[in-house]
Formats: structure tokens, C-alpha cells, sequence
């Protein structure tokens, strides 16, 4: 039958847009998170930037296919004549169609959840270190205050030493904040009345980014500081030369 | 799409029966129902969350001077001369929270009593049973303004400003009583107003069914009141 | 009509509408100015000054004060006073209430005809719209450049604020007021919705609203977002107070929609007319609205909690009285992913009407579509704790709200398979209205599949609060649910003003948006993943490229909208005479004349087969 032969024509076609499509799909998704994402300072980030990158190429074929078929719709299945067209197949349903495009979704969709529930499981704020440590961290309309327990240091930028894990714990005086260190793919938000925790563990000694991330008033877009990441050395003389203020 | 005509339609669109009409508003009422369930089981969950979470210990105690009963000149003193300490407050009293669901069950049976009096055909003993229903249901609002105003209000000092604050169960309670007031407001202006229709002669034996859909709403009410004495007398 | 035999001897008397006669949208706004007036003074005179919340109190009373005097200036409350006193409208009455004989002037009643409710809702979207699209320029304007310029933060809170409600309401009735309204009923074979007055009631409730919303612009002080997150709108000046207000308003008015919608649907429908036999958009429509009735009473109750908060000293959101913000951020959840399918399944709905008439093929697999969208409006009330994966609440609940969150993706590509299905091997007619369902499907994956980058715990707890979610949501809401708002615009127009909208202006504001929503969003996307947060008034000098960017493609936005602007003004007043069925469609709404009379019917259909019968004869010949 001759419709017959139009689907075999239109899924071939179909086919090679979507393998080009694809390829390109998957070629953004490798490179393009490592690219426009800030370099990994922990493993959390690692993390972070790999599961978008699985995700994009996970993402990638299915996208192709939409475009493809709406592509392939677009150029050869257009009415060219003039007024209105003719009524296309009685096409109503697919019943096989559709149960693989529900089942695949599916597959696809436990497939996701299940990386997401691994990287849970595995983010724990990386490995030890030798002398993990707590540090309380308080948000105030608009700064960042961070106290090292045991020491009656207190400072408003945060100093952490590499590769050990450093536990936030965090709360807020006024409102709520939102505590993100940038390039370590860490947050919580800063709650008055309650204090929240997470965990990180630095990998790369180096200068970074926390930024305010929950609408806190006037001034949010400008509460923002660094964290300096040292070496365990650098940090304990840091800390010896700071004036206590018990 | 194809369709066909009868004829005999013709009359039937613009003139829907009674049947039709009652069935349709029957079903927007009880709509409406749900979407207040809604609101109720929002208030319900703000209450036992509240509850759950307990912030800086605050459910039914809170740092603050305890000001209940004093004048504004004791209040001032004090304020000056004593230090803030945890105030804890007492629940409010289960009594009167069952006594408020008791009066605002005797209203819905009062209207259902209305109901089943005009189905049987005797419109007119509807009237004084609507204003009764209406005037219970107030008098139940007015049981429930004596047990929010018995909500005391601290006068607490946080981050140097002063404020008047209710404990965070305080503000649950009154929660549940505010938006039973409503309620009660809003039956007592139909139940007055069923009186109202009926004597006037637009709700009578056979136009009745304007009565059941209110009877619903009073009903839910009802309801809800028990629900909510069972809650707050069951967490506290 | 033949409804004059209705008149009796002593309704002659009295002319029909009575005390309605006189009241209209003007009436309404003056009485509502006049209340507020009064119930301020009365404020001041009885509230107690030195309260904390006395302005909050003032400022609360003054609003309320507006919403009932505009009510009873328009005569919404007058149904309701004559069934008090039980002097029920006639049927004359009713009949002057839905424009019988008025003309153009039944446009600023209270009028309960429906096809005049969805031409009201047309143009309130678009005022909506276009406040909302300012505020975004606004907003563009100042990201333009890094550091405060163009305002000042202050005033920069405010805008994302109010841009973010005024755009939420508006996508929320783009589709579901007008054509919810005007198609609706005529497409289930009935003579009016199935309330007429809270038809009306729904529509005026919501101009009410819309002064209440841009007044608390004026009284300044909204530094809370949209959100309204706990304690900072515990803390923001007393335009909060009318915003909370506003949407207390709007609340209401969804809610009475809602009843009317499902009740119409439900109860309204002629002989024959199945629920299997049901437009798609029907569906849409009433599973929207469904939704819609879950999810707006916890808008009404996080608002008034706030309210009292702010007027009352209750501790409801407040730490040190022992609230939680973590209970304004859930109640306000519970209500904010329903209400994101309440805004898209109405475009959906239409969308996919719009695909089976310009493929002139039956729906692919129409049963799966009705699951499909009944899946999204179940899943959806389970989803809503994915807005606070960051918040620190319950972080051992992630896992659950990760799984139902992602389960969203069967129902959402079920949505595609629909569409795709339709357009195989269709005659694809690309009249304006297909423009943008091509538009929609381009633009929804995009939204689609970020939407599953934040829907992993660990990605999100990077991405949470950054400039990629907002991306993410406008690809959303402007990609796909305002593509989807304009194709059913470009669809319906011929039946509401008997003219087409024109295609050439059309297609060229298609194109101007259809870029500048790429150019906008994906330059968006790169501020969000290099790491800058949302919200921000002035930002680092990394950002700079990339916010150039947006705000160009936002200017191309708005250079597409105000053509679209212009096409519709053109288009209404002088545009080419389309006929009663110009797209030679199987829906009941186009095989009634246009302009649809006054009870759409003279006589009630009976339907003996479903609207999707492309290529049946093929079939049987």
C-alpha cells in the first residue's frame, strides 16, 4: 500500500535527522556543563557536573526525536496547495506505539531516579580527612558571619583548610538566607529559630564564591564573601593569628 | 461533528426542569464544600505542624512577659522592672470547645428539622426554625469570641523591638476560631435568609430544595467544629 | 428569541434588571474608592494607633474596603441582597443581566452572558500582560549592566515581586478565562455556563484584585518575591498587606470559576455528548479546574496567616513566637506546583485542538491524552516539596518527592507522543494558530528536560535559587504556556470578532518572540550554571555577557508582543471576514453563526459521534 511506503520513506528520514541530532545533543552535553560551570573546588561538585552531563546525554536522544518528527512533519508532511487540506489517515491510535513510548519513558525515568538516589547515597560530603570540623555559620541582613567552635574565632569571610570535611551549621538571625558556596555545589538555607547542616569537603586550595540565595531584603545581591581554602599549615597559622573574641 | 436535530428540544433548552437545576447546584455546593475542606485541612496542618516543629520551644510557651489581665500602666511596669522569662500557657478550655460544638450541632439539626418539616409540606413551621438555627449558630460565634479573647498575648522583646506576640498555639487556636466565625456568620445570613424566602413565599413546599443545600454547608460546618475539638483536645 | 412571553404584567411595571440598570464598571470603581475612603477613616478612628500593626491594619481595611464597595458598585451583592429578601430575579431579569439588547455597553457590566465573560477576560489578560511585561523590562533593564542604574534595590524587590504575581494570575486565566469561558460551554452543547452570575462574579472578582496588586507596588516595601517566603514578608513595608490581599481576591475568583467550569462541564452537556465524545480542550479545561480547587485554598490560607501575622502578633511564620518559615514555604508548595499544570493544562488543551484541526487528523490516541493530563493533575499534588530540596526541612523526605517529581516526565512525554502522533502523516496546515503549537513543542522540551536537571537532589542543591530555575520556568511559562495562550488566540479569534487575526503581523510577532525567547533564556541558563543566584539587582562583572544578552532578547520579546498587540487591535476593527468556521473545524462552537447568538442555540444538538472524524470517509470508502 502506498502509505506504507510513506512510513517506511518518513522513519528512515526521521532516523538520520535523529542520529545527526543526537550526536550533536551528546557532544553539547560532555562539553558544555564542564565549560560553563564553575571548576569543581569538592567532590560534591564533581558530582554535580557529571550528573547534568548524564543527564544530557540521556536527554539528548529523546529531544532528537521530538525535533525530528516535528522537523520531518514541518518540511514534508506541510500543505502546499491552496485552502484548506484534505483530511489526513483516521489515524486514532497506536495501542503497541503508545505502550512503548509509556514504557520507555518509564525505563528512562527510573534509570534517572535511580542515578539521583546513587548520587545521594554517595554524596555525603566526601571523605574525612584528618581532622573533620564544625564550623556555625550565621546569616544577618547582609552578611555572613562564621564561628569556628572551640576557638572564639569568629570571621565574615570563611576560611576552611583543604581536604578535610568541614560540617556547616547553619541559622539566621532575621530572615531566611540561602548559604552557597558556589564551586563546591553545596546549600542550605539559613532558617531563624532552627539550624540546618551539610557537609563539604574542599579539594583544591584556592579562592571562592558563597552567594546569598534566598531573597532576604534590600541588600541580598550584595551578600556575598569568599571562602579562602588553605592548606592545613596556612589555615592553622590563620587561625593562630586571629584575635579572639570571646 | 455530526449532529442531528429533534425538534422537540426545542422547548426543553430554555426551560430546564427543576430536577436539572437542583441536580447542578447540588453539585456546586458540594464543589464548594470541597474547596473549603481544603482550606480546612490547610489550618489543620498549619496547627499540627506547628505542633511538630515546636520552633525554639515556642508551641505553647515563649520568652516573653506574661501581661494577661494588667492594665497598661501595670504592663509598663512590667516591662521596666522585670526580666523576660518563658511564659507557658495553658491550653484552652476543652469544655468550651465542646460546648461550641454542641450548640453548633443543635443549629444543623435545627435547619434539618427545618428541612424535613417543609418536605412534608408544611412550609411556613420552617420560619422560626431558620431564625432559631440562625441565632444558635451566633451564639455559638459568640462563645467562640470568649475563647479567642481567653488566647492571652505576650509582650516579648526580640533583637531589640518590642512586639505583642501569641504563642505559636495561640495563633493556631485563633486560626480555627476566625475561620469558624466566618463560617457561623455566613450560616446565620442564610438561615435568616431561608426565613426570609419562606415567608415571603419563595422557598415553599415545592421549591425546598434551596433549604437542602444549605443544610449541606450547615452540616459541614458542623463537622468541622468536631474535628476540630477532637484535634486540639487530642494534641495540645 | 421568544423570551418576551415571559413578561408578565407586573414585571412590565418595573423595567427588567431593575437596580442593576445603573450600576456598571465605572459605578464600581467609584464605589469602591468611595468605600475604601470610609472604611480608612473608620480605620483610623477605631483601630489602636500606637499597635504594632496598625498600619498593616489600616492598610488591610482600606483594601477590603475596596473589594466589597467595587462589588456592590457593580452589582455583584445585588443577586445576593434580593434572595435574602427573597425577590428572586425573573426571567426578564436574568435576561437583561446577560446583555440582551445592550450592545457594546454590556462589556462594563457585570454581564453574565458567557461570550461576553471571555471577550472581559481577553482584555484583562492582556492588561495583566502587558503590566507584567513592563515590570519584566523593567526588571531587563536594570540586569542589563552590572550595579544598581536604572532603579534602585528597593524598587528592584518590588518589581520581581509583583512581575512574578501579575504573570502568574495572567498565565493562570490566558487561557482557562478566556476560552474556558467562551468556548467551553458552547463546545458541550449548552446555553450558558452553568452559574452565569459567578461567572461574572469570577471576572470582576479578579479586576478587583488587579488595582490591589499594583497598588502595593506604590506603598512600597515588597522585598519578599513572589514567594512571599516567611519572615521576610513578615518584615516588608504594607504594600504586602495589599498583596496578600490581592491574591486572598484572586483566590476567590479562581475558586468560583473552578465550581463553574466543572459544574458546566459535568451537568450542561446535550444529548449524545459523552464524556468520550468531549473536545480534548473540555477535558483540559476541567481537570484544570479541578486542580485549581485543591490548590488555591492554601493560597488563601498561607496569605491570611501572613495577613494576621503582620496585623494580629501571631506567631504563625514568626521563630521566636514558635512558627516556621518551613510552614509558609509548605502550604505555600502545596498550592505552587498544582497551580504550574493549573496555567499549563488549559494550554495543552488547546494545543492539542489546534494540532488535530491543522493536520486534519483525529487526536493521536485521545484516551492516553485525557490519562495523560488526569496523571500530571494527580502527580502534581505529590511534587510540591522539590521546591524546598535547599530549604533544610525533612532532608530525608528527598528521596520520595525525587521519585514522584521524575515521574512527571511519563505523563509530560506523553503529552509529545500526543501531539507528534497527530501531526504524523497529517496535510499540516501552517495557518498562524500551528505556528505556535511548532513553537510550543520546541521550546517545552527544552523546559522539560531542565526541569529534570532540578528535579536530582544534588544538582539542585547547586542550581536552587540561581538564574538556570528561572530560565527553566520561563521556557515554561512564556515557551510554552503563553505559546500555547496565543496560538489558542490566533485559533479563536474568528469565532469571537467573525475576523481573522492577521497573519502576517502574526507570524512576524511569532518569530520576534519565538527568538527572543531563545536568545533570553538560553543566555539565562549560562548566568544560572556559571553560578549566579536569582534575584539579584546588581551582580558580578562574570555575569555581564551573558545578562547582555537576556536583556536584548527580552527587548525582542517585547517588540513580538507589541506587534502581536497591533495585529489584534488591526485585526478586530478591520481584519478579513473569516465566516463562521474558518478552519473548517468538527467542533459545536464553529458550526454555530458567528457572532454566536445570545443562548449560542436555537435549537440543542445531539451528538452521535466524537469531534474527531478526519479521514473517516477515507476509512469507509
Amino acid at each position: 500500500m502506498a502509505h506504507n511506503n510513506d512510513t517506511k520513506q518518513a522513519v528512515r528520514s526521521i532516523f538520520w535527522i535523529w542520529l545527526v541530532l543526537t550526536i550533536v545533543g551528546v557532544v553539547i552535553g560532555i562539553y558544555a556543563p564542564g565549560w560553563l560551570m564553575p571548576k569543581a573546588a569538592s567532590s560534591t561538585m564533581h558530582l554535580v557536573i557529571l550528573t547534568v552531563i548524564v543527564f544530557s546525554v540521556a536527554a539528548a536522544p529523546v529531544a532528537a526525536m521530538v525535533y525530528s518528527i516535528a522537523l520531518y512533519a514541518l518540511v514534508k508532511w506541510r500543505w502546499r496547495g491552496e485552502g484548506v487540506p484534505p483530511d489526513g489517515p483516521n489515524l486514532r491510535n497506536n495501542t503497541p506505539l503508545t505502550a512503548v513510548w509509556v514504557i520507555g519513558s518509564t525505563v528512562l525515568t527510573i534509570f534517572l531516579l535511580i542515578w539521583g538516589l546513587a548520587a545521594l547515597a554517595v554524596d555525603d560530603g566526601g571523605g574525612g580527612g584528618k581532622n573533620p570540623m564544625t564550623i556555625d555559620v550565621t546569616g544577618q541582613q547582609w552578611a555572613w558571619s562564621f564561628s569556628y567552635p572551640g576557638t572564639h574565632v569568629s570571621s565574615n569571610e570563611l576560611y576552611v583548610p583543604v581536604n578535610d570535611k568541614i560540617t556547616f551549621d547553619v541559622t539566621s538571625k532575621d530572615v531566611v538566607h540561602g548559604f552557597w558556596i558556589v564551586q563546591m555545589g553545596v546549600k542550605v538555607n539559613a532558617n531563624p529559630g532552627v539550624t540546618t547542616t551539610v557537609s563539604v569537603t574542599p579539594d583544591k586550595v584556592g579562592t571562592y564564591d558563597i552567594r546569598c540565595t534566598e531573597i532576604c531584603g534590600l541588600y541580598h545581591a550584595f551578600m556575598v564573601t569568599r571562602v579562602k581554602v588553605l592548606s592545613d599549615a596556612d589555615f592553622s597559622k590563620w587561625l593562630a593569628s586571629q584575635p579572639s573574641r570571646a | 461533528m455530526s449532529v442531528a436535530t429533534h425538534d422537540e428540544h426545542a422547548t426543553e433548552g430554555h426551560h430546564e426542569s427543576p430536577e436539572v437545576i437542583d441536580h447542578r447546584q447540588r453539585l456546586g455546593i458540594w464543589l464548594f464544600i470541597a474547596g473549603d475542606v481544603i482550606t480546612f485541612s490547610a489550618l489543620v496542618f498549619t496547627y499540627l505542624y506547628l505542633k511538630g516543629t515546636n520552633t525554639t520551644g515556642g508551641w505553647r510557651s515563649i520568652v516573653a512577659f506574661n501581661f494577661a489581665g494588667l492594665n497598661r500602666v501595670q504592663a509598663n511596669d512590667l516591662i521596666n522592672n522585670a526580666t523576660p522569662h518563658r511564659v507557658f500557657e495553658a491550653p484552652v478550655a476543652t469544655g468550651l470547645n465542646w460546648l461550641i460544638v454542641a450548640v453548633v450541632v443543635v443549629s444543623a439539626a435545627l435547619i434539618a428539622l427545618g428541612e424535613s418539616r417543609i418536605r412534608n409540606g408544611t412550609a411556613k413551621s420552617f420560619i422560626p426554625l431558620g431564625y432559631l438555627a440562625a441565632v444558635v449558630a451566633l451564639v455559638a460565634g459568640v462563645f467562640e469570641i470568649v475563647q479567642m479573647r481567653d488566647i492571652p498575648q505576650y509582650f516579648a522583646v526580640q533583637n531589640d523591638s518590642q512586639l505583642f506576640v501569641h504563642t505559636a498555639y495561640g495563633s493556631a487556636m485563633l486560626a480555627f476560631g476566625g475561620a469558624l466565625l466566618a463560617h457561623l456568620i455566613l450560616l446565620a445570613f442564610l438561615g435568616v435568609g431561608l426565613s426570609v424566602r419562606t415567608s415571603r413565599g419563595a422557598v415553599t413546599a415545592e421549591k425546598w430544595t434551596q433549604v437542602r443545600l444549605v443544610r449541606f454547608f450547615w452540616v459541614w460546618v458542623a463537622i468541622s467544629t468536631v474535628v476540630t475539638a477532637i484535634i486540639t483536645s487530642a494534641v495540645k | 428569541m421568544t423570551t418576551t412571553l415571559e413578561h408578565t404584567a407586573h414585571e412590565s411595571k418595573s423595567k427588567a434588571g431593575g437596580f442593576l440598570r445603573h450600576l456598571n464598571f465605572f459605578t464600581g470603581v467609584i464605589t469602591g474608592v468611595v468605600m475604601a475612603v470610609i472604611f480608612y477613616v473608620i480605620g483610623r478612628v477605631t483601630l489602636d494607633q500606637s499597635g504594632r500593626g496598625f498600619v498593616d491594619q489600616l492598610t488591610t481595611v482600606t483594601g477590603v474596603g475596596w473589594v466589597i464597595g467595587f462589588w456592590l458598585g457593580i452589582g455583584a451583592l445585588t443577586g445576593v441582597g434580593k434572595w435574602f429578601i427573597g425577590k428572586d430575579q425573573t426571567h426578564a431579569d436574568e435576561m437583561y443581566l446577560a446583555g440582551k439588547d445592550m450592545g457594546k455597553f454590556r462589556y462594563w457590566k457585570y454581564t453574565t452572558d458567557h461570550k461576553v465573560v471571555g471577550v472581559q477576560y481577553v482584555i484583562v489578560t492582556m492588561i495583566l500582560l502587558g503590566a507584567g511585561g513592563i515590570l519584566a523590562m523593567a526588571i531587563r533593564t536594570e540586569l542589563m549592566t552590572p550595579g544598581n542604574h536604572f532603579v534602585n534595590p528597593q524598587i528592584y524587590n518590588a518589581f520581581i515581586s509583583v512581575h512574578g504575581m501579575l504573570m502568574i494570575i495572567a498565565l493562570i486565566v490566558a487561557v482557562a478565562g478566556p476560552w474556558a469561558n467562551f468556548v467551553v460551554p458552547i463546545m458541550v452543547g449548552a446555553r450558558d455556563m452553568a452559574f452565569p452570575r459567578l461567572n461574572a462574579l469570577s471576572l470582576w472578582t479578579l479586576v478587583a484584585a488587579i488595582p490591589l496588586l499594583l497598588g502595593s507596588l506604590c506603598i512600597g516595601g515588597l522585598s519578599m518575591g513572589w514567594v512571599t517566603q516567611a519572615p521576610i514578608s513578615e518584615q516588608a513595608g504594607p504594600g504586602m498587606d495589599l498583596f496578600a490581599l490581592a491574591i486572598i481576591t484572586f483566590a476567590v475568583s479562581t475558586t468560583v470559576a473552578g465550581v463553574n467550569t466543572i459544574c458546566t462541564v459535568l451537568t450542561m452537556r446535550t444529548k449524545g455528548m459523552t464524556l468520550e465524545r468531549l473536545p480534548i480542550f473540555v477535558w483540559a479545561s476541567m481537570i484544570a479546574a479541578g486542580l485549581g480547587l485543591y490548590a488555591f485554598p492554601f493560597f488563601l490560607v498561607v496569605m491570611s496567616l501572613n495577613l494576621v501575622d503582620r496585623m494580629n502578633g501571631t506567631s504563625f511564620f514568626i521563630a521566636a513566637g514558635g512558627g516556621t518559615g518551613w510552614l509558609q514555604e509548605n502550604l505555600f508548595w502545596l498550592m505552587g506546583h498544582p497551580e504550574v499544570y493549573v496555567i499549563l493544562l488549559p494550554a495543552v488543551g488547546a494545543l492539542f485542538e489546534i494540532t488535530t484541526v491543522f493536520s486534519r487528523k483525529p487526536l493521536f490516541s485521545y484516551r492516553t491524552a485525557v490519562g495523560g493530563m488526569a496523571a500530571l493533575a494527580g502527580l502534581s499534588v505529590l511534587v510540591w516539596a522539590h521546591h524546598m530540596f535547599t530549604t533544610g526541612w525533612a532532608p530525608t523526605l528527598g528521596g520520595p518527592f525525587m521519585l514522584t517529581t521524575e515521574l512527571i516526565s511519563i505523563p509530560t512525554g506523553i503529552v509529545f507522543l500526543c501531539i507528534l502522533g497527530t501531526l504524523w502523516r497529517g496535510n499540516i496546515w501552517m495557518r498562524l494558530p500551528m505556528y505556535w503549537v511548532f513553537g510550543f513543542v520546541f521550546n517545552f522540551i527544552v523546559g522539560g528536560v531542565t526541569g529534570i536537571y532540578l528535579s536530582d537532589i544534588p544538582v539542585d542543591n547547586q542550581m536552587h535559587g540561581t538564574m538556570f530555575v528561572v530560565a527553566h520556568f520561563h521556557y515554561v511559562f512564556v515557551g510554552s504556556v503563553l505559546f500555547g495562550a496565543i496560538g489558542a488566540l490566533a485559533f479563536w479569534f474568528p469565532k469571537m470578532s467573525g475576523r481573522y487575526l492577521d497573519e502576517k503581523l502574526g507570524k512576524i510577532s511569532f518569530w520576534l518572540t519565538f527568538i527572543g525567547v531563545q536568545v533570553t533564556f538560553l543566555a539565562m541558563f549560562v548566568s544560572g550554571l556559571r553560578g549566579m543566584p536569582r534575584r539579584y539587582s546588581s551582580y558580578s562583572i562574570i555575569f555581564e555577557h551573558t545578562n547582555f544578552i537576556s536583556t536584548v532578547g527580552a527587548y525582542i520579546i517585547m517588540a513580538g508582543m507589541l506587534v502581536l498587540l497591533g495585529a489584534i487591535i488591526t485585526s478586530w476593527r478591520s481584519g478579513e471576514a473569516s465566516g463562521p468556521n474558518p478552519w473548517h473545524s468538527k467542533t459545536l462552537e464553529w458550526l454555530v453563526p458567528t457572532p454566536v447568538p445570545l443562548e449560542n442555540f436555537e435549537v440543542l444538538p445531539v451528538i452521535t459521534e466524537d469531534p474527531y472524524t478526519y479521514g473517516e470517509e477515507l476509512v469507509n470508502s
